[in-house]
C-alpha cells in the first residue's frame, strides 16, 4: 500500500531509538485509521493529521535528545509536505469536480425512478413510464415544464393541468430532508436548504439552474452529495 | 504499590491524562486507545501516532502503564499489537489530577460568582 510505504518512509523524521522502538506500532496504528476512517475524500484529513503530528511529536522527541539541527529539518520537511498534500488534494478534488453528475428520481408511490448523467431526468421520466407509473403525457409535461421555464419561475397547477409537483432536497447523512409542495415548491426546498446551511447559495443557484436548463453537471465536490429528488405524486392524479 | 507521590507528577500533560482516561475502563492497545480518546472527546481530539506513542513511551518510563500480557481471543487480535493497562500510580495519578482538576474547576466557578457583572450595552 503506497500510503503505508510512504509513512513508514516519513519516520526518518524521529531519532533511530524511538522508530526502532516504535515505529512498527505508529504504522499499525496508520494502517488502522487508513483502513477505517480513509473513506472517499478523508484521506485527505487523516494524511493532513498524521503530517502535523508527525512533525510535532518528531519536533518533541529530538528536543529531549536537544538536537537542533534536526529539528530545524523537520520544520522544514513538515511545510514542504503540508504545501504537497495541500497540491495534491487540490487536484484530486478539481478533476472529481468534472466526475460529479447530479441524480434526478422521479417517485410514484413507493416506485422510485432514477437517472444519472446528462440525460438523467428524462432517463428517469422513461423508466416511470415504461413501468407505468406515470403516462407518457404526464412526462412530457414534467420535462417539458422543467426545461422551458426560467429560473425562479413557479410550476403552477394551471400549467397544462399539472398540479403542485412536489421536490425534494437531501444530503446522503440523512440530516437534511425536506418536502415542499407548491408553487414554487423547488425554489422553496432549495431556499431553506440554504438557510440551513445544508447546501451553498451558489450550490442552490447551480442546481436550479441545471434542472430547469436540461444541464446536468455541477461544479461543486458536494454535489456528490446532494441528490435532488423530483416527485410526480400529484402529476397525472 | 509504588512509593512515589502523585501529587509531585501533577499536572499531567493533557495526551498522559488522556490515555489514563482511555485505560481506566480497561486494558486496550494504540488504535484503541486514540479511538476511545476521541469518542469521549466527542471527536475534539484525534491523537495521532506520534503523540500516542510518544506519550506512551514517557508513560512507560514514569510508571504510570505497563505492557499487558492479558490479551483478547488470540484468534480474533493481531499478535503484533501491544496491550497497555494502567499501574497503581497510574490510578492514583488519575485520581489525583481528577481532583486537582474539580479544585481549579471550584476556584474558577467562585472567582466568576464573586466577581462584578459587567454591563453590555
Amino acid at each position: 500500500m503506497l500510503s503505508e510505504r510512504l509513512y513508514r518512509a516519513l519516520l526518518w523524521i524521529y531519532p533511530k531509538e524511538h522508530r526502532r522502538e516504535y515505529g512498527e506500532l505508529m504504522v499499525q496504528l496508520f494502517r488502522d485509521r487508513m483502513r477505517h476512517e480513509a473513506g472517499g475524500f478523508r484521506w485527505i484529513v487523516v494524511w493532513t493529521q498524521m503530517i502535523s503530528d508527525l512533525a510535532v511529536s518528531a519536533f518533541e522527541e529530538h528536543k529531549r535528545r536537544e538536537d537542533m539541527r534536526k529539528r530545524m529539518w523537520i520544520v522544514a520537511a513538515s511545510l514542504v509536505a503540508l504545501m504537497i498534500v495541500a497540491a495534491g488534494a487540490s487536484v484530486v478534488l478539481s478533476q472529481s469536480e468534472d466526475k460529479v453528475k447530479i441524480r434526478v428520481f422521479v417517485q410514484k408511490d413507493s416506485n422510485t425512478f432514477s437517472g444519472e448523467g446528462e440525460n438523467g431526468l428524462s432517463d428517469a421520466l422513461r423508466k416511470a413510464v415504461e413501468e407505468g407509473a406515470i403516462t407518457r403525457e404526464s412526462a412530457d409535461m414534467v420535462a417539458v415544464s422543467l426545461v422551458e421555464l426560467p429560473v425562479g419561475t413557479e410550476l403552477s397547477s394551471s400549467d397544462g393541468g399539472m398540479s403542485s409537483p412536489k421536490f425534494r432536497v437531501w444530503s446522503d447523512s440523512n440530516e437534511f430532508s425536506l418536502d415542499v409542495e407548491g408553487r414554487d415548491g423547488l425554489a422553496e426546498a432549495l431556499r431553506q436548504a440554504v438557510e440551513n446551511g445544508e447546501i451553498s447559495q451558489k450550490m442552490a443557484d447551480e442546481i436550479l439552474t441545471m434542472l430547469l436548463s436540461g444541464e446536468n453537471e455541477i461544479s461543486q465536490k458536494m454535489a456528490d452529495e446532494i441528490l435532488t429528488l423530483l416527485s410526480d405524486e400529484n402529476v397525472g392524479n | 504499590m509504588t512509593d512515589r507521590n502523585p501529587s509531585e507528577m501533577l499536572p499531567l500533560p493533557v495526551s498522559q491524562l488522556h490515555i489514563l482516561m482511555a485505560l481506566a475502563t480497561g486494558n486496550k492497545h494504540g488504535y484503541a486507545i486514540m479511538k476511545d480518546i476521541h469518542d469521549f472527546t466527542d471527536g475534539a481530539v484525534t491523537m495521532g501516532p506520534g503523540t500516542l506513542y510518544g506519550a506512551v513511551k514517557q508513560m512507560l518510563k514514569s510508571g504510570l502503564i505497563v505492557e499487558s500480557d492479558d490479551r483478547p481471543d488470540p484468534e480474533l487480535d493481531d499478535q503484533r499489537r501491544r496491550y497497555y493497562r494502567l499501574t497503581d500510580l497510574g490510578n492514583l495519578v488519575l485520581d489525583a489530577e481528577v481532583a486537582r482538576m474539580e479544585q481549579l474547576a471550584h476556584s474558577a466557578r467562585t472567582r466568576r460568582a464573586s466577581a462584578p457583572r459587567r454591563q453590555d450595552a
